[in-house]
């Protein structure tokens, strides 16, 4: 799970992953000389007595059968295979392929037994107790992208004998024999267990500690940390791609040239954050909270993009990945040889790697090296003054902006040195979007206390090792939901963290809603609105040729129109930034598609659209009275943090629904709204409800600003204290804008799974949450008239201007001569993304620079 | 050797100081006293260039500071104890009079100056391991004033020294003031308690509402009806 945050493996890849990654390591390869370990013999052994064929297998913790077989030649291993059924329980998925494992790899049988890490996937150890009988443990770790259902991470104890002795049977452990399985010493299984938690905890550790530096002096979430973090371990990879640096070189140039990309990366992570401080933090400097963490996901997404075009341009992909997908949505990974030394350090079953203990060293000294510099050294001085009292700081000399960016700058460089220790570690590193990567780490950096490296470090311990126990003990696809859900626990429960108290007292909340929201808007406005209403009104009627395409994309834009509405309840008036409301429009469409489609309850006859969409609003503003619970506990961005989390966590708990929610593949062929007998399949007959809907939830907007609750919800986003001081029930208002917006989100999702007929995990994507974001705040917080135009500004740019631009570009691109192939404007959507998010909020910031300030201390 | 010439300040559209001019002398203590939201601190706050004024000048020796960043202001000797006893909480005593000299350039005789404040509060000495959060009310103002001296200031601008503290401790804060000025350093005194003010100052400015009122030698001011009146509460 740990690693997950802070690369992508893939949607199910947890801390088996790293099981799986763990002992690769073990390939022969070392760090210079050999030190005093039991490495594995560089020449083969002799023939032993285990030579043959094995077959066997054994049964996965989710109750799958697993079969293996694997050759044993002159005493080593030289093939390796398995296969498992599909989670239909069609098919098979088999292993990458190990059939022809090269003579320096083979793992050699000694004291009869081997332990060895074949690849990204597979992970298998053994005890052979009898020339023809051996058992020992597999963990599989299936990230492929086109193999639609193999993803797993799967555990099972196996068994097997050799061909030609007895018949090969499968004997499968008992699912529940012990807590611990059947074959295993449950201490052995702790301390493993353990072990693999604090690497994790480690790696998270590592990120944890440069959010918390920048955390503790800007005191907002900076969201493209993760994205530092991932483009540097790109840096770190293809820098050592294309020197070409591997195993052959002298250990001494091997050290030099490592020594100097590590420099590097320091380098490139310094800056990359100082250019994100400049960017994202600066303009907003003692304005707004929320203004830098929406424009810090801005840069994240930019920079995401970044590594994604800088990995596709170095056309390194991991096999079975496509690379002429548009919109891929994860990065390829770059491989590079292992430079650690490889054995286990322990002589036990237990394995500990020299590479395990080398990440371990690395996340205490980074730690120690922190600490050493924020408590010695003036620039750490300067630092923690600015963290304890920003302005007493200034007023003993410190250059408050200097003292930011070197934060930044230190906090770069430890995101720098974190990505040169995890490429290195996993050889395969993975990079991904930052900031899901960056959350948990965050949840660290909470959990120690803001401005401490080494609760960082113990936090993140902690959370490693919850996750290694949870996806040993409940399932590792449940792992991200229990730490996701621990992470809102942290949040409401433990503001200041665990080890350290955060006293926040000498900054004044600051109206975010001023750079934020939209000016009233004029009769003027209002009158074009109808105008616009009425055109699309007519829009069917008038155009003959009202094509189906054409109607997606109206359908779309009016669902879309219909969750803005719903964020700018939230956003604009009562002041609440969700950054997954994406949540509330797929638990919506999931009612809707669970209640209406083919394999459901309510078949025939078929449900009235009325029920479903009431079914679907109730239950959305259900999970959102659930959100809006926690969040009234919780102040600015750390309830941005909160709703953050509680989208993440809605969109892995759908993919772990199975039959239900159809996992990861979604729910389709659902069947069209039936509204009072009739059936309305035709695209103009769900234009039309969706239009219907859309005026609908526009008066109603319109009604709930200028009315007693919408004043409230103002009042109490202007200035809480002063609106708690009137009598406002600032909670309960908060609540009520909650569930109010929630419900608008399940009537949208109904809507959209019933006329769109297919519906998958994404809809509850953090993409999806802050494309609505942008929207709402290109439009200006607040005003319906602006939700309409910023939906529509920018889903028309997704929908058509840029697949117009490409076609245009394809024309127009000169054949025959080489300049490269057509630029695929549609493969940057997230640099689109970004760009627009980032943009809209600095000129909403500088527009109202423009006017008069305020007074920032509220006094 | 401090000159402010008309300054005027905002808070957003609010006029807070409308035209502020005063002097104080090399040596002297100079008190600045006015009721609650007169602007006494906000003076404070823009000579140390936290708020910007939007017009006028203020000259330390002749440079001109009010373009300056709080920063540069601090390292070129403005050095202030501010309202509300402000302190780095997680810092201890010791730390926390290290960053009052963090603005120093030459950081020779820092031991020297961490004796004369610890002369000056001996408590401080008792307390110097401990965090600064955790102190009583009157060691923070101490500790306060204590870091403000470590960086060895031109002048040392002290708004409120005697807020919210018992009378004895009061006494005391307001002998450490004549003592400092006594070795040296020009004090520009920001009171409530006008009557102490008054007492250890050569000189006062009666600020109202953002204005300057009037401006005498302090047993002058003591003897002005309206400020008896207003400020000493003697009828």
């Amino acid at each position: 799970m740990i690693n997950r945050c802070l690369a992508r493996p893939g949607p199910r890849q947890r801390v088996l992953y790293v099981m799986g990654l763990l002992a690769l390591l073990l390939t022969a390869c070392s760090f210079g000389t050999q030190t005093a370990t039991p490495a594995p013999p560089v020449v083969a052994a002799p023939a032993g007595p285990f030579d043959g064929v094995w077959s066997g297998g054994g049964r996965a913790q989710d109750g799958r059968v697993i079969t293996i077989k694997f050759k044993i030649e002159n005493g080593a291993i030289s093939s390796f295979t398995y296969s498992y059924p599909k989670q239909e329980g069609s098919l098979s998925c088999t292993s990458l392929d190990y059939t022809a494992i090269p003579v320096a790899a083979r793992p050699s049988i000694q004291a009869d037994a081997f332990s060895k890490t074949f690849g990204s996937d597979l992970t298998a150890d053994g005890t052979f107790s009898s020339p023809s009988s051996a058992a020992g443990h597999i963990s599989i770790a299936w990230q492929g992208r086109y193999t639609e259902g193999c993803v797993a991470n799967l555990q099972a104890p196996w068994t097997a004998v050799k061909e030609g002795q007895l018949s090969p049977a499968i004997v499968a452990a008992p699912v529940t024999a012990a807590w611990c399985g059947r074959n295993t010493n449950c201490t052995d299984l702790l301390i493993q267990l353990l072990i693999f938690g604090l690497v994790n905890g480690a790696i998270l550790a590592l990120n944890a500690i440069g959010i918390t530096v920048i955390y503790s002096t800007v005191r907002t979430l900076n969201l493209a940390h993760g994205d530092i973090f991932a483009l540097t371990t790109a840096f770190v990879t293809s820098t050592i791609n294309i020197i070409g640096l591997n195993l052959d070189w002298p250990a001494a140039s091997r050290v030099w040239i490592l020594a100097l990309i590590f420099i590097g990366a320091l380098a490139l992570g310094a800056l990359l954050s100082v250019m994100v401080d400049a960017l994202a933090f600066r303009p907003f400097r003692g304005r707004s909270r929320l203004a830098p963490l929406i424009a810090s996901l801005g840069i994240s997404f930019i920079l995401f993009q970044g590594s994604l075009v800088w990995r596709t341009y170095q056309k390194s992909f991991i096999r079975g990945e496509h690379r002429s997908v548009p919109g891929l949505n994860e990065v390829p990974t770059d491989g590079i040889p292992n430079f650690l030394p490889a054995g286990n350090v322990l002589f036990s079953k237990v394995v500990l790697q020299y590479s395990d203990v080398f990440v371990l060293a690395a996340g205490i000294m980074f730690v120690l090296i922190t600490t050493l510099i924020l408590q010695r050294t003036p620039l750490g001085r300067s630092i923690r003054a600015i963290a304890q009292n920003e302005e007493l700081a200034q007023i003993v000399g410190v250059n408050r902006d200097g003292a930011i960016r070197r934060a930044f700058a230190l906090g770069g460089a430890l995101a720098g040195a974190a990505a040169f220790v995890f490429a290195l570690y996993y050889s395969r590193p993975f990079g991904q979007a930052g900031q899901e990567s960056g959350l948990l780490a965050f949840a660290a950096a909470l959990m120690g206390g803001i401005g401490s490296p080494s609760g960082a470090m113990a936090s993140g311990a902690i959370l490693g090792v919850v996750g290694a126990l949870s996806d040993y003990f409940l399932a590792s696809q449940w792992t991200p939901v229990l730490l996701l859900g621990l992470l809102t626990a942290i949040l409401v429960w433990r503001r200041g963290g665990l080890l350290n108290h955060d006293d926040d007292t000498n900054r004044s909340e600051t109206r975010d809603s001023v750079v934020l929201t939209a000016p009233a808007q004029s009769q003027k406005a209002k009158r074009w609105l109808i105008i616009l209403c009425a055109a699309l009104l007519a829009l069917p009627v008038l155009s003959s040729g009202f094509k189906l395409t054409d109607d997606i994309i109206l359908r779309g834009l009016g669902i879309f129109v219909l969750l803005t509405f719903g964020l700018n309840i939230l956003l604009g008036l009562s002041g609440v930034l969700d950054l997954g409301y994406a949540m509330n429009f797929a638990i919506g469409a999931y009612t809707a598609a669970i209640l209406t489609n083919r394999y459901g309850i309510f078949v025939f006859p078929p449900l009235d659209f009325t029920i479903v969409l009431a079914a679907s609003a109730a239950t959305a503003a259900l999970f959102g009275a659930l959100k809006g619970a926690t969040a009234t506990r919780l102040r600015g961005d750390y309830l941005a943090v909160a709703t953050l989390a509680l989208g993440l966590l809605t969109e892995q708990a759908i993919t772990n629904g199975g039959n239900v929610t159809g996992g990861s593949s979604g729910l389709s062929a659902l069947p069209p709204p039936h509204l009072f007998g009739l059936t309305l399949a035709t695209p103009s007959a769900q234009y039309y409800l969706v239009l219907v809907f859309v005026v609908l939830a526009a008066v109603i907007s319109a009604r709930l600003m200028a009315s007693r609750t919408g004043r409230a919800w103002i009042a109490s986003s202007e200035d809480e204290t002063a609106a708690v001081s009137f009598g406002i029930e600032v909670a309960r208002y908060r609540l009520l804008a909650f569930v109010f917006s929630s419900a608008l989100a399940g009537i949208a999702g109904a809507l959209y799974a019933s006329t769109f007929t297919y519906i998958d995990p994404s809809l509850a994507a953090f993409d999806v949450s802050s494309l609505l974001l942008a929207m709402v705040i290109l439009g200006g917080a607040g005003s319906v008239g602006g939700a309409v135009l910023g939906t529509a500004l920018i889903y028309f740019y997704d929908k058509i201007f840029v697949p117009q631009l490409f076609a245009w570009l394809a024309l127009l691109w000169p054949q025959g001569v080489y300049i490269g192939m057509v630029p695929n404007v549609r493969g940057t959507n997230f640099f689109d993304f970004g760009i627009v998010l980032y943009l809209t909020v600095l000129w909403r910031a500088r527009r109202e620079s423009r006017a008069p300030q305020k007074d920032r201390r509220g006094r | 050797m401090l000159e402010l010439r008309e300054v005027h300040t905002y808070y957003g559209n609010i006029h807070a100081l409308k035209g502020i001019s005063l002097n104080v002398e090399k040596g002297e203590i100079v008190t600045l006293i006015g009721s609650n939201g007169a602007g006494k601190s906000t003076t404070l706050r823009t000579i140390q260039g936290i708020n910007r004024p939007r017009s006028g000048t203020i000259l330390l020796e002749g440079t001109a500071l009010e373009s300056l960043p709080p920063h540069e202001i601090a390292m070129r000797g403005v050095a202030q104890s501010p309202e509300g006893r402000l302190i780095f909480p997680r810092m201890s005593v010791l730390e926390n009079l290290e960053m009052g000299a963090y603005a120093r350039k030459d950081k020779t005789g820092m031991k020297d100056d961490l004796e004369r404040v610890f002369t000056l509060f001996p408590r401080l000495k008792e307390r110097i391991g401990q965090k600064g959060g955790t102190l009583s009310g009157g060691e923070q103002q101490m500790l306060a004033m204590g870091r403000a001296l470590m960086a060895r200031p031109r002048i040392l601008l002290l708004d409120e020294p005697s807020m919210g503290l018992s009378p004895i401790l009061v006494e005391l804060i307001f002998d450490t003031i004549v003592s400092i000025n006594k070795e040296g350093t020009t004090i520009l005194l920001v009171e409530q308690n006008a009557l102490m003010a008054l007492s250890i100052a050569n000189r006062g400015y009666v600020i109202q509402t953002g204005e300057i009122l009037l401006t005498d030698t302090a047993a002058n001011l003591k003897n002005n009806e309206m400020v008896r009146k207003s400020y000493l509460g003697i009828e």
